[in-house]
């Protein structure tokens, strides 16, 4: 199972408190972060990242159907770039935009991504716009360059209510904490098994906390197996509270780099494993 | 008067092909160089819908040279206002003032290209008055509160930024233009402006004198007034220009080539002959030479009025080129016009 983090959001000084937050999830052999609720421009946080990192993935979440989608394809390939492939492309409705349109901007977003001049005909967007005026050496097709540098960007749609639009598409969908992830696959499962079995299933799933401030292991690992076995979870997004201070948060970084994420590799662990982990590890 | 370095753009062209992933590390490898050397500012450049990887999102791009210095101020000459969402970019701006500590610029031009405009399903005949309703949206929605506007290009609902830019009243910006519409834009807005790099030193007086005429009926204090200058120094002037004139000529043949527009709507590559008439200045106008001309020219510039130079020698030049580059106007030009570390 990959361990993904949520990022801290910006207070303070956010550069300083980011790039020790960096350096710790790098040291713990973390797999991602996570960049979503509290940032107006998570490209920026990413592309920050982008020189503080050298192996951490990045997922930036973008609203998308808002704005031209060509935007967010321009800087999601930008921020893959400058991480040189690390990045992981998600994508939610924005607010107040049907799913429909969303639909429409995430089919500009796919086509912007790969490596060849594209058009597109929609109802929200036409790509080149064939603007009567625009008249000097326009394009039939166009390309946004640079492309990520990935050949295939991974690119999730965020929140179950996109299910049937990952689905027809081929793509993984990262349910949110107040979600049924399994029900989401069941449903992927019936569009398409084998897109299902080969794809990615993350899970944003909120951190519990015991009084004191410190992570209850147990109990996240009893939850991540349990998703584990149900529906085949296999990214976890583990959502640590922003409220806590940044030595607490450091505290359970850890913890889930030495408690939790060893525990979640194989399907089940040789007897006597867990306990000698449990009385070897420092206390947290 | 500040100095600052330009344009970088990671675009991997014909002439000079590159691994894109490593012109961001360079990029970041370069902006930690000219910041101990003591430039003032790195400059990037916008374009979209080009085959060389030409970055069209430069404030993204900055983020990471941001977390990389702690002085050097980041700033777009031009980053094209009239093709972007006024809301995403005051967002993206605000950010990156917030994450480098308050160190952006923000230089806007009109943008020039059908097809760049036409990608994104715009008119470029709009690209004056998206302008002014950007700029409108930009400084309202930076303002702090929830920013309502209704225009002919850009509607806004009750909108506020999380995070808000540091510097204040907002981040400068630099317009790009030396037309009425520009100068009377960038003015009763009490904005700076950065000129191109062929203009004359007569030519930039003229303008500065416009620019305080058009503030001073206005009762507005003028913002100011910086230039972009291709430039390259070295031991020999002469060794200097015989090596690279040829390559900035060739530069911006290619670009002026394949999007200019000129007279009788004639294709730039079409019309080899106006094409050339057409670069001639560009030959003619950029800061080449020796440590001493160069200073000369430099404070010729200074003369006139402007107060920012942006020396663009980042061209199509090797990795080597473009570092001695920068150590040699470091070395021999910059303790003329600033005290390292002032800032």
């Amino acid at each position: 199972m990959k361990i993904g983090i949520t990022a801290i959001q910006p207070a303070g000084d956010t550069l300083l408190r980011l790039r020790r937050d960096a350096e710790l999830l790098e040291d713990l052999g973390l797999d991602l972060v996570w960049i979503d609720d509290g940032w107006d421009a998570p490209f920026v946080a990413a592309s920050a990242l982008a020189a503080l990192t050298s192996t951490l993935r990045v997922a930036v979440v973008s609203d998308l159907g808002d704005a031209h989608p060509i935007y967010v394809a321009e800087e999601a390939a930008t921020v893959d770039q400058s991480l040189n492939g690390r990045l992981v492309l998600g994508l939610r409705p924005a607010a107040g935009v049907s799913l429909f349109q969303f639909a429409e901007a995430v089919d500009i977003v796919l086509a912007a991504s790969a490596p060849r001049p594209f058009r597109y005909a929609g109802d929200n967007w036409t790509v080149p716009g064939g603007i009567a005026e625009n008249t000097f050496n326009v394009e039939d097709r166009v390309r946004v360059s640079p492309g990520p540098a990935q050949l295939e960007l991974p690119t999730w749609l965020v929140g179950a209510a996109t299910v049937d639009i990952a689905a027809k598409r081929g793509l993984s969908v990262a349910s949110d904490q107040d979600e049924n992830p399994e029900t989401v696959w069941h449903t992927f499962s019936s569009w398409s098994p084998a897109t299902a079995q080969r794809l990615r299933r993350p899970w944003r799933v909120p951190a519990p906390l015991l009084p004191g401030g410190q992570l209850d292991s147990e109990a996240l690992v009893d939850t991540l197996r349990d998703a584990q076995h149900r529906w085949g979870l296999d990214v976890a997004l583990i959502d640590i509270a922003q409220t806590i201070s940044e030595p607490e948060r450091a505290r359970c970084l850890r913890t889930i780099a030495q408690r939790v994420r060893p525990r979640l590799q194989l399907d089940r662990l040789p007897p006597g494993l867990e306990d000698h982990w449990k009385n070897t590890l420092p206390t947290q | 008067m500040d100095i600052g370095v330009a344009l970088w753009t990671m675009q991997s062209t014909a002439s000079a092909p590159a691994s894109l992933p490593r012109l961001y590390a360079r990029l970041r490898e370069d902006a930690t160089h000219v910041e101990a050397l003591g430039f003032h500012s790195l400059w990037f450049a916008e374009h979209r819908f080009w085959y060389d990887g030409w970055c069209p999102a430069p404030m993204v791009a900055a983020a990471a040279v941001a977390a990389g210095t702690t002085r050097l101020r980041l700033a777009t000459g031009m980053l094209l206002l009239p093709q972007r969402d006024p809301v995403r970019l005051a967002r993206t701006v605000a950010t990156l003032d917030h994450l480098s500590g308050g160190r952006v610029d923000l230089g806007v031009g009109l943008g020039h290209r059908d097809a760049e405009f036409d990608g994104l399903g715009i008119s470029r005949a709009h690209r004056g008055a998206r302008m002014d309703e950007a700029l409108d949206v930009v400084l309202g929605l930076w303002k702090g509160e929830a920013y309502h506007h209704e225009g002919t290009h850009f509607t806004v609902q009750d909108q506020s930024l999380t995070t808000l830019p540091v510097q204040q009243p907002h981040p400068p910006i630099w317009i790009g233009g030396m037309a009425d519409p520009a100068i009377s834009r960038g003015v009763r807005r009490g904005l700076s402006f950065l000129l191109p790099q062929t203009l004359y030193p007569d030519e930039i007086r003229a303008f500065i004198d416009r620019i305080h005429t058009e503030a001073g009926s206005l009762g507005i204090a003028p913002g100011r007034v910086g230039i972009l200058k291709d430039a390259w120094v070295g031991s020999d002037g002469d060794a200097a220009r015989e090596r690279m004139l040829p390559r900035i000529a060739t530069h911006y043949r290619e670009e002026a080539g394949s999007w200019w527009v000129l007279k009788g709507a004639q294709h730039g590559f079409d019309a080899p002959e106006q094409l050339d008439r057409q670069l001639r200045r560009i030959t003619q106008t950029p800061l080449i030479g020796d440590p001493d001309e160069v200073r000369t020219q430099l404070e010729e510039l200074r003369d006139t009025g402007v107060d920012l130079v942006t020396l663009r020698f980042n061209f199509d030049v090797t990795r080597s080129e473009s570092t001695n580059a920068a150590q040699q106007f470091a070395e021999h030009v910059l303790p003329a016009f600033t005290t390292v570390g002032a800032r």
